[in-house]
């Protein structure tokens, strides 16, 4: 096979290590700022003005967010086309859960990319920072909290069961039984990081 | 006791002519197998209408479900259609060819595709000559076991079947790729090709593309657990990953 060929291996290792680190990482810190929320407004407010006007910051949200997640995107959409679905016929719990990490792939995609623009890029190009009443104003249609809903289910499932399937991957969980305990403890950090980010969103309202 | 088997068949004259169904009613017998069924219409190849037609194409070989040949869909599921016994089954019986290979008759289909992998993957132990090498070396009784279940893939195509990675938008080889792979590098002269096979499964197709669904474990007809191979490999690839980077 060709040298060249071997690039694909690469890409698609860095793709599985960029899905836990560092876009996994940043969820737990986005859900753990964001329960500033929690304080009130003023606190949450603050927060926002001390965190986006430190001057590193843009450098790590495109290095460390934008970029990552870019890459991790453009490869998931590819994976995405080349899959298909057959749950019906072979209705397994591995099978559904594959059909479910593309699933939830493609909505959270599309659920960051609207979150990234109405609560970040847009305030940004009024020269301003986004605020809990922007916030409030961002959820005001019921459309939006369900979207927010299911978006942030989405992202907590994509990375819990991408957390199991990465150890798979990666030949660290070989047996069936210690992928079954994987299963169970991603399913357990899914309703924790779930809940969580419901109860934020929660605190908006 | 049911008089009559229905049995309905998706059919196809030519690769490239479009399908259709087909049913037949076969005399029913006891412990009847849905190869009886393919060999009672080639006797009488009369469909539900009295119409006489082209007795249905199919392949099979070893009738014990150790060569893979006569592998089709059956009632929705892969499987073998020489263990499967009629009186296992709703009825009307539904037989369709592999949808992930293309068809060459009724329910015939061409798995080229699959050989071309154990080619392309080594799925052999390289020897130097025909001379007698004498002894072969000794193998770890565990892992002699666990070779023995790998060295039973027939090369069905159930695993492929099964897999939603593995259609034709995708160049994934199929899980029972990584099976053999894992046999042969467990072998103690094999395992000098190691880093040939783990290469020729490191590209576009190859065991980075599979996506975990493990339907390949619950398709097998001989529970070959190639979700271990799978995983296995995944670990020794990240290795060899690793050494082609640094070292070569």
């Amino acid at each position: 096979m060709a040298g060249g060929d071997h690039n694909y291996f690469y890409l698609r290792r860095l793709h599985s290590l960029l899905g836990i680190f560092p876009i996994g990482i940043f969820l737990f810190e986005h859900f753990f700022s964001n329960s500033f929320a929690f304080q009130g407004p003023e606190r949450f407010n603050t927060l926002v003005e001390t965190f986006q006007t430190i001057w590193i910051t843009p450098i790590l949200e495109v290095a460390m967010i934008g970029l990552p997640i870019l890459f991790h995107a453009v490869l998931g959409l590819i994976i995405v086309y080349t899959s298909t679905t057959n749950f019906v016929p072979y209705s397994y719990y591995r099978n559904w859960m594959y059909f479910f990490q593309r699933a939830t792939g493609l909505f959270a995609l599309a659920f960051i990319f609207l979150h990234v623009y109405s609560a970040r890029i847009a305030p940004l190009l009024e020269g301003r920072h986004v605020t809990f009443l922007d916030m409030q104003k961002i959820f005001h249609p019921a459309w939006a909290k369900w979207f927010y809903v299911i978006g942030i289910l989405s992202a907590a499932y994509h990375l819990t069961n991408g957390i199991c399937t990465t150890l798979m991957t990666w030949g660290i969980t070989v047996s069936p039984r210690s992928q079954r305990i994987t299963a169970v403890a991603s399913w357990a950090m899914f309703l924790g990081l779930g809940a969580w980010g419901l109860l934020i969103l929660r605190a908006f309202l | 006791m049911k008089a009559s088997v229905r049995l309905k068949v998706r059919r196809q004259d030519n690769p490239k002519s479009t399908p259709y169904w087909e049913s037949f009613e076969i005399p029913y017998r006891q412990h009847l197998n849905v190869i009886n069924l393919l060999m009672a219409i080639q006797e009488n190849p009369v469909n539900e209408h009295g119409q006489k037609v082209a007795p249905v194409v199919w392949e099979c070989s070893c009738l014990e479900e150790v060569c893979g040949s006569c592998t089709m869909i059956i009632n929705g599921k892969v499987r073998q259609s020489c263990s499967a016994l009629v009186d296992q089954f709703e009825q009307p019986i539904v037989l369709e060819p592999m949808s992930k290979f293309p068809v060459v008759r009724d329910l015939r289909v061409d798995r080229r595709a699959m050989f071309e992998t154990l080619k392309k993957i080594q799925g052999w132990v390289n020897i130097d000559g025909y001379f007698n090498l004498g002894p072969g070396p000794v193998l770890d009784e565990k892992i002699r076991m666990k070779c023995y279940e790998y060295s039973r893939c027939m090369t069905c195509g159930c695993c492929c079947e099964a897999c939603p990675q593995f259609n034709s938008r995708s160049p994934f080889i199929g899980a029972f790729a990584f099976g053999q792979v894992h046999l042969f590098n467990s072998h103690p002269v094999g395992k000098f090709d190691e880093a040939r096979r783990l290469d020729s499964i490191m590209g576009m197709g190859g065991l980075a593309d599979c996506g975990n669904a493990q339907n390949c474990l619950r398709a097998c007809p001989k529970n070959i657990p190639l979700p271990d191979a799978i995983a296995e490999l995944g670990w020794t690839t990240t290795k060899r990953a690793v050494t082609r980077f640094f070292k070569e």
